[in-house]
C-alpha cells in the first residue's frame, strides 16, 4: 500500500472507531429524579445549594436523596446540569451552561468560577479543601456552589444564604480536614464581597410556572448591595426577612421553603440611589428563567459524524486525483 | 497554456500555512473538525510533497499523534477516570495517603472521561501532524537560507549542526562495532567512555576541519562595520527580544496590568525588526537563487491564515460549536461556517506548483 | 606569485619549530608538488600560504609570506578566500551545504558575488569538472571522486589565482585519483591557476610537476623535479629504478623511462625474479558463499575466499566493490546474510568466528579497521598498551614490544590522537596483535602512509607470514601490493573477477600494474627490489 493511502486508511479506521464506540455506548442508568425542593427535611440525603452570584439566576436549593458517592453525584441526584472541563475532569465549569462564555477545556480563570463550599447543617460554610469528586458528602450534610465574580480565589464568597439549620440526626460537623476556610455566617459578610441579597427565591426551577415574571423578584447584583425587591417601597431594612413581603412565591415555587435573609453592605443612601438600578437588573434577569435540570437524554444526532466521514472520503478522493494528475503532467 | 511550471515554494509560505492550521486546531476541541483539519493537511502533504530525502516521514508524525492520544487515554484511565453516567469498567483502585487526598488512582473508568482524553489528546496530534506537514512540504534548511540577514551567522550555524548530526550518528555506529574488534572489554559502566570518547574526538575533528574549509571560503567577513554599527544592532535586537518575552507572557497572564500585554508585545516586535534591518544593512552577502514569494506563495499563506482566523471567530461567537460538551455524552456538531473554512485550508494542494522532484534522491 | 621571505612558523607547546628559514618563489601559472616525509611540515607549509598558520591553527610565524602581494600576517584566511581555494583530504569534512549546486554557490554568497554573475559561474565550474549531471544531488550520495571535484569546483568557481590540495588523491581509488589529477591539471594548463599540491602517492603527479619543494628536517629546497627527485628521500619507484640504473636526466612518466630502459631491459633479459610463493602452507580461514547485505544492496555475492598459512593476500578492488564488507565478514564482527566462515586455528575444531563472543573471536582473528582510531579512547599510549595487555590475558608489555618493533620512538606519554597516521595505526596493529590471533586482516592500512612507513608495514607483514600467520590487507596501493603480497584478489560489484599470484593479476592490466612493470614490460618485474636483487648476483 502507498503511503497516502495507507495514511488515509488509518484516519478512516480511526473515525469508524470512534463512530463505533459511540453507537455501542450502555445506557445510562435512568436517573431517578426524586429530588425535592428545599433543604432535606430529614438527616438522610445530601442539601445542594447552588447561588448564581453575578451571572443571575439567584440561589436554588434541593434535596439530593439517598446515600451520593461524590459532590457531582449529589448534583446529578438533585437533578442539576453540571459540565467539567474537559482536560481537568475534576474541576467543575458550568452550572446549568452558566457561565456561557467558559469553553471548558481548561479550568476556569480565579475570578469567574464556581468555588466548592461545604457545611454540617446548622454551622457555617467553609471552602472543601478537596475537589467535588474526591470528595464523599456524607449525608445529612450540606453542599454549596457559590459563583465567584470579581473576586480572587482568597476571597471568593460562598453561597449567599445561611446553612440550612440541623435537624435530627444529621451530623454536627463535618470531618476534619476538609474545610480550607470557614466563613461566618452570612449575616456579617465581609463588605467587599457582597454576597447577593435574596428576599424572594428567583425564576422556577423547572419551568414549572411562568409566574415569576410577574413577581418583582430581584436579580442578585454583587456589585450593588441590592436591597429588597419590595422596589416599590424603596427601604432598606438591614437583615429583613423576606418571608413574609412575599406570600405569593413559596406556592409558585411549590412549597419551597428557601431560608433567605437579606443583606445590606452599603450605607442606606448609596443604597437608595443604586436601588433603581437594582430594580432595572433584577427586572432583566427575572425575565431570563433559569432551568437548571436541562434535558437528560443523551445522543443528539450523529449526522455531524456521517457529515465528517463523507467529507473525509471526498478529501480523498481529491488527494488521489490532485496525484495521479501532477503525474501524467510531469512539468 | 500549457501546465504550470513544477517549481519548489518558498518555505515560509509552507510554515505559515501549517501554523495557521495549528493555530485554528487550538482553538477547538470537536474531534469532528480536529480529524477534518488532520485529512486536509495530509490531502495537501499528498499533493505537494517532493521526492526528496528530507521529504519522507510524515507518516512517522501522524503514528506519533496516535501515540499521544492513546498516552492520553491511558494516564486518563488510570488517573482519573471521570465520574461520567456512562461507566466502561472498573480498576481496583488504590488509596492513597491523606496528604494526597485529591488524587485518584484506578476506580471507575466512564466513557466521558476517556472520550475527553481523546478530544485533549487529538487537539495535540493534529498540533503536531500540522507542525510535522511543514517540515515535509518546506526544506527545512532552505527556510534557513531565507533568513534575515542579520541572523545569517545563526542560520549557518543550524544548518551545520543539522548536517553534522547524520554524521555523527554514523560516527557512533562504526565506533560501536569497532568495539567488538576490542572485545567489548570491561565494565559496562564503561561502554559509554569507550563510545561516546572516539566518537566526540572524531566529532571535534571534523568540526575544526569544517571550521577551517568555511573560514578559507570566506563565511565570516564582516567588512565595514564600525563598531558603534554592531553595538546598535546588538542592543536593538536583544531590547526587542525581551520585549517580546514580556510582552507574550504579558498578553496570555489575565492579571498582569494591560500595559505589560499587547503594548509591550508590539514595541518588542518593532524593536525587534529594527535591530535585523540595522544587522542586515552592514552584510555584504549575496545570495544563490534565492525563493521569491509570488503570487502562489501569497495564496498559501493566506489560506492558513484565513482558516486560522476563522475559526479564532467563531470561538469568540460561538464556543459551544467549537468544544462540544461530554455532559451529557452527544454526538459533536459540525458547525458549518468552521468547516467550510477548515476545508478551504486544502486550496494549497491545487494553488501551490508541482514540487520539482529531486534527480537521484536516494541516500 | 607565492613568495615565502625566511619563514618559521613554531607551534605553541612544541620543542623544534616546525619549518625553519623557509625561502620559496613559486611563480604563477604552475604545478607545484610538495614532498616530505610524514611529519616534515607539508601541511605547515601549505597552511602559511592561505594564512590559516597562524591566525587558524596558532603558533608563531616569522618572516613574511605574501600571495599576489597580499600579506598573510596582516589579512585573515577569509580575506583571502577570492585569492586562494584550499581543498583538504577528505571533502566531505568540508562540505557545508546538501546540494552540489548549493556547494558551488556558498564560496560566491560570502564574497557578495551578484546573483547573475554566480549563476553563470556555477554552469562553467560544473562544466569544467565535469560534473554538471550532478548539479541537484545531495553531496552525501556522491562517490570519492566526485566529492573531491565537487570540493574543488566549490573554491575555483571564486576564480582564485591559487589553488592549494593537501593529498586530494589519498582517499581515493585508482580511477577517481586519475580524473581528480586530470582535473587539476587542466586547470593549470588551461586557467593558468597556480596549484601546489602535497602528495605521498607521487606515481602519478611527479610526471605532471613543474616545479619539486623537498621538505626535510623543517627545511626547504625547490627546484626542477628531476633534480630534486633525485636527491629526495621520497621518490616513486620510477625514480628509484633510475637512481639504480643510473638514468640521466631522471625520467618521471612510464614513457619517458621506456624510451631509455632498453639498456636495463637487455641487461636484465637473462634473469627472472626470485619468486617465493607460499602458496603450500594449510587453509587457516575458508570462506564459502559469503553473502552481505545492507538493506536492499547486496555488498558481497556469494564469495569463496581461502587463505593459508603463511601467506599475505591483497584485496583489491574500486570503493564500493565490497572489500571492507568482505573482511568484516571474515572476522566474525560484521553482518553475514549468507555462507560459512571457517577458520582453522586448531585443525580439528574448525570455528566460526562469528559464533564466538568478540573477546574470544579476536584471539583468532583480528582485524585493522579502516579508521583505527575508532579503537583508541585512553588518554596516553601506555594506558592504551596496558589496556590490550588485559583484554588479551597476555603478559604485561606484549603491546608496547609490539608497538617498539613496528615503530620506534614513541613517548609513553603521548595522546594517541596526536600520534601521525602511520604511529596510530602501528599502535591499534600492537593491540590486535597482543592478541597473538592466527589470522590478521587489514583494511585499507596504507593510507596517508608515505613510502618508508609503506615499506615498513610491508616488511612487518611479511614477518607475521614467515611467522606461520595468515594476512590479508585490502589497498588500492598497487606499489604496496607488489612489494608484499603473495597473492591478489581482485573484487567487483560484491564478486571476485580475478584471484590468482600477484605477478600475474598485477601485470595483468597495464593501466594498472606498477611502475617498474609498465617500464620494464614485457618482462616480469614488479618491483625496485627484485631489479636490485637480481642486478646484485649479476656482479660477482
Amino acid at each position: 500500500m502507498s503511503k497516502p493511502t495507507k495514511r488515509r486508511a488509518i484516519l478512516i479506521a480511526f473515525v469508524t472507531a470512534f463512530s463505533g464506540v459511540l453507537m455501542v455506548v450502555p445506557a445510562p442508568a435512568a436517573v431517578a429524579s426524586t429530588w425535592s425542593e428545599g433543604a432535606c427535611s430529614t438527616a438522610e440525603g445530601v442539601t445542594v445549594v447552588v447561588d448564581f452570584g453575578s451571572l443571575g439566576g439567584g440561589v436554588h436549593v434541593r434535596c439530593a436523596p439517598g446515600p451520593v458517592g461524590s459532590g457531582f453525584e449529589a448534583l446529578a441526584a438533585a437533578g442539576i446540569d453540571y459540565r467539567t472541563a474537559l482536560r481537568s475532569p475534576g474541576f467543575l465549569c458550568r452550572i446549568a451552561d452558566k457561565p456561557a462564555n467558559d469553553p471548558c477545556v481548561n479550568t476556569s480563570p480565579a475570578s469567574a468560577y464556581w468555588g466548592y463550599w461545604i457545611a454540617p447543617r446548622g454551622g457555617q460554610w467553609c471552602y472543601s479543601n478537596l475537589g467535588a469528586a474526591s470528595r464523599n458528602p456524607p449525608e445529612g450534610t450540606v453542599e454549596g456552589w457559590s459563583f465567584s465574580s470579581g473576586a480572587s480565589a482568597a476571597t471568593a464568597p460562598p453561597p449567599g444564604i445561611a446553612v440550612p439549620a440541623a435537624v435530627e440526626g444529621s451530623p454536627a460537623s463535618i470531618g476534619s480536614g476538609q474545610c480550607a476556610r470557614t466563613v461566618g455566617p452570612p449575616a456579617s459578610p465581609p463588605t467587599t464581597a457582597s454576597p447577593p441579597t435574596q428576599s424572594a427565591p428567583p425564576a422556577p426551577l423547572n419551568s414549572v410556572t411562568p409566574g415569576p415574571a410577574a413577581t418583582p423578584t430581584p436579580g442578585p447584583d454583587a456589585e450593588v448591595a441590592p436591597t429588597a425587591p419590595r422596589a416599590p417601597s424603596g427601604s432598606t431594612k438591614p437583615n429583613a426577612a423576606s418571608k413574609t413581603a412575599q406570600p405569593t412565591v413559596p406556592a409558585v415555587v411549590a412549597g419551597a421553603t428557601t431560608v433567605i435573609e437579606a443583606t445590606t453592605t452599603t450605607t442606606p443612601e448609596s443604597a437608595n440611589v443604586e436601588l433603581s438600578r437594582a430594580a432595572r437588573r433584577a427586572a432583566e434577569r427575572a425575565a431570563a428563567p433559569v432551568d437548571l435540570g436541562g434535558d437528560t437524554d443523551s445522543g443528539g444526532s450523529p449526522l455531524g459524524a456521517l457529515a465528517a466521514g463523507g467529507l473525509l472520503l471526498l478529501l480523498g478522493g481529491v488527494a488521489a486525483v490532485i496525484r495521479r494528475r501532477g503525474r501524467e503532467r510531469p512539468a | 497554456m500549457g501546465p504550470r511550471l513544477a517549481r519548489d515554494l518558498h518555505p515560509g509560505a509552507w510554515w505559515l500555512w501549517a501554523l495557521g492550521m495549528a493555530a485554528a486546531a487550538t482553538r477547538t476541541t470537536n474531534p469532528l473538525l480536529l480529524v477534518l483539519i488532520v485529512a486536509v493537511v495530509g490531502v495537501v502533504v499528498s499533493a505537494r510533497r517532493s521526492e526528496a530525502p528530507w521529504a519522507k516521514g510524515f507518516g512517522a508524525y501522524v503514528v506519533f499523534g496516535l501515540v499521544v492520544i492513546a498516552l492520553r487515554v491511558v494516564f486518563r484511565m488510570f488517573l482519573d477516570g471521570g465520574d461520567g453516567a456512562h461507566v466502561l469498567f472498573r480498576l481496583p483502585e488504590i488509596p492513597l495517603p491523606e496528604a494526597a487526598a485529591g488524587i485518584r488512582l484506578g476506580g471507575a473508568v466512564s466513557l466521558e472521561g476517556v472520550l475527553a482524553a481523546v478530544y485533549d489528546g487529538l487537539r495535540l496530534a493534529t498540533l503536531v501532524i500540522c507542525l510535522g506537514s511543514a517540515n515535509v512540504l518546506a526544506n527545512p534548511k532552505r527556510l534557513l537560507k531565507s533568513m534575515p540577514s542579520a541572523l545569517y551567522e545563526v542560520g549557518s550555524a543550524v544548518t551545520v549542526a543539522l548536517s553534522l548530526a547524520p554524521q555523527m550518528v554514523e560516527s557512533g555506529r562504526r565506533v560501536m562495532r569497532a568495539r567488538r574488534l576490542r572485545g567489548e572489554p570491561g565494565r559496562r559502566l564503561a561502554w559509554f567512555h569507550q563510545v561516546a570518547i572516539p566518537v566526540m574526538a572524531d566529532a571535534l575533528d571534523r568540526s575544526l576541519m569544517l571550521a577551517a574549509a568555511m573560514d578559507s571560503r570566506g563565511y565570516g567577513r564582516t567588512a565595514g562595520a564600525t563598531r558603534a554599527g554592531r553595538t546598535l544592532t546588538a542592543t536593538l535586537m536583544l531590547s526587542g527580544l525581551g520585549g517580546i518575552c514580556v510582552g507574550t507572557y504579558g498578553t496570555l497572564d489575565t492579571t498582569t496590568p494591560r500595559v505589560i500585554g499587547l503594548p509591550m508585545l508590539v514595541a518588542g516586535v518593532a524593536l525587534a525588526v529594527g535591530g535585523l534591518a540595522a544587522g542586515g544593512r552592514r552584510v555584504p552577502r549575496s545570495r544563490y537563487r534565492p525563493d521569491r514569494w509570488r503570487r502562489e506563495e501569497i495564496g498559501v499563506a493566506l489560506c492558513g491564515l484565513g482558516v486560522a482566523v476563522a475559526l479564532g471567530i467563531v470561538a469568540s461567537v460561538d464556543p459551544d460549536a467549537l468544544n462540544p460538551s461530554l455532559q451529557p455524552l452527544s454526538w459533536p456538531a459540525l458547525p458549518l461556517v468552521a468547516t467550510v473554512a477548515v476545508l478551504l485550508g486544502a486550496l494549497p494542494s491545487v494553488i501551490a506548483p508541482q514540487p520539482r522532484l529531486a534527480a537521484g534522491a536516494s541516500t | 606569485m607565492i613568495h615565502f621571505d625566511q619563514v618559521s612558523v613554531t607551534y605553541p607547546g612544541a620543542a623544534t619549530p616546525a619549518l625553519r628559514d623557509v625561502d620559496l618563489n613559486i611563480p604563477e601559472g604552475e604545478l607545484c608538488l610538495v614532498v616530505g616525509r610524514t611529519g616534515a611540515g607539508k601541511s605547515t607549509l601549505l597552511g602559511c600560504v592561505n594564512g590559516l598558520v597562524p591566525h587558524f591553527s596558532g603558533g608563531d610565524l616569522r618572516g613574511r609570506v605574501r600571495v599576489d602581494g597580499r600579506d598573510t600576517a596582516l589579512h585573515p584566511p577569509r580575506d583571502f578566500a577570492d585569492l586562494v581555494g584550499v581543498v583538504g583530504q577528505d571533502p566531505l569534512a568540508g562540505f557545508v551545504t546538501d546540494v552540489v549546486e548549493d556547494e558551488l554557490a556558498f564560496g560566491m554568497e560570502q564574497l557578495g558575488v551578484a546573483p547573475a554573475v554566480m549563476r553563470k559561474r556555477v554552469e562553467e565550474t560544473l562544466d569544467l569538472l565535469g560534473i554538471a549531471e550532478l548539479r541537484s544531488r545531495p553531496l552525501r550520495t556522491l562517490s570519492g571522486g566526485q566529492q573531491q571535484r565537487v570540493a574543488i569546483g566549490a573554491v575555483l568557481a571564486m576564480h582564485p589565482k591559487v589553488l592549494v590540495l593537501d593529498e586530494p588523491t589519498s582517499a581515493l581509488d585508482p580511477t577517481a585519483a586519475e580524473e581528480v589529477l586530470a582535473a587539476i591539471t587542466r586547470l593549470v594548463h588551461d586557467l593558468g591557476v597556480t596549484a601546489v599540491v602535497a602528495e605521498h602517492r607521487l606515481e602519478r603527479v611527479a610526471q605532471y610537476a613543474d616545479l619539486v619543494i623537498v621538505l626535510e628536517d623543517a627545511t626547504a629546497a625547490a627546484g626542477d623535479p628531476a633534480t630534486m627527485l633525485e636527491t629526495s628521500p621520497i621518490a616513486p619507484p620510477i625514480v628509484e629504478l633510475g637512481r639504480l640504473a643510473g638514468w640521466s636526466p631522471l625520467p618521471l612518466s612510464a614513457r619517458d623511462a621506456r624510451r631509455v630502459a632498453q639498456p636495463l631491459r637487455d641487461r636484465l633479459a637473462a634473469l627472472s625474479p626470485a619468486s617465493n610463493p607460499n602458496c603450500d602452507g594449510d587453509v587457516v580461514v575458508e570462506g564459502r558463499g559469503i553473502v552481505v547485505r545492507y538493506g536492499t544492496t547486496v555488498a558481497v555475492r556469494g564469495i569463496d575466499v581461502e587463505i593459508r598459512s603463511g601467506e599475505v593476500v591483497a584485496l583489491m578492488g574500486r570503493n564500493g566493490s565490497g572489500k571492507s564488507s568482505l573482511l568484516w565478514a571474515l572476522q566474525g564482527s560484521g553482518p553475514r546474510d549468507g555462507g560459512s566462515v571457517l577458520v582453522h586455528s586448531d585443525p580439528n575444531a574448525p570455528l566460526d568466528p562469528a559464533r564466538l563472543r568478540p573477546a574470544e573471536a579476536r584471539h583468532h582473528v583480528g582485524l585493522v579497521p579502516q579508521t583505527p582510531a575508532d579503537l583508541l579512547y585512553l588518554p596516553t599510549v601506555v594506558a592504551e598498551c596496558s589496556q590490550a595487555d588485559s583484554d588479551a590475558a597476555a603478559a604485561a608489555g606484549t603491546c608496547r614490544s609490539v608497538l617498539d618493533r613496528l615503530v620506534a620512538g614513541i613517548d609513553d606519554e603521548t595522546h594517541p590522537r596526536d600520534l601521525s597516521e602511520g604511529q596510530r595505526l602501528a599502535l591499534v596493529l600492537a593491540i590486535q596483535l597482543s592478541a597473538a590471533p592466527r589470522v590478521v586482516l587489514l583494511d585499507e592500512p596504507t593510507r596517508g602512509l608515505d613510502y618508508p612507513a609503506k615499506a615498513a608495514l610491508g616488511s612487518l607483514l611479511r614477518d607475521l607470514a614467515e611467522a606461520g600467520k595468515s594476512v590479508m590487507v585490502s589497498t588500492h596501493d598497487v606499489e604496496f601490493v607488489a612489494a608484499c603480497a603473495d597473492r591478489v584478489v581482485v573484487m567487483a560489484e560484491g564478486e571476485v573477477v580475478a584471484d590468482g599470484p600477484t605477478a600475474e593479476v598485477v601485470v595483468a592490466s597495464p593501466a594498472f600494474a606498477p611502475q617498474v612493470a609498465k617500464v620494464l614490460a614485457p618482462q616480469p618485474w614488479l618491483t625496485v627490489a627484485t631489479v636490485r636483487d637480481a642486478l646484485a648476483e649479476l656482479e660477482p
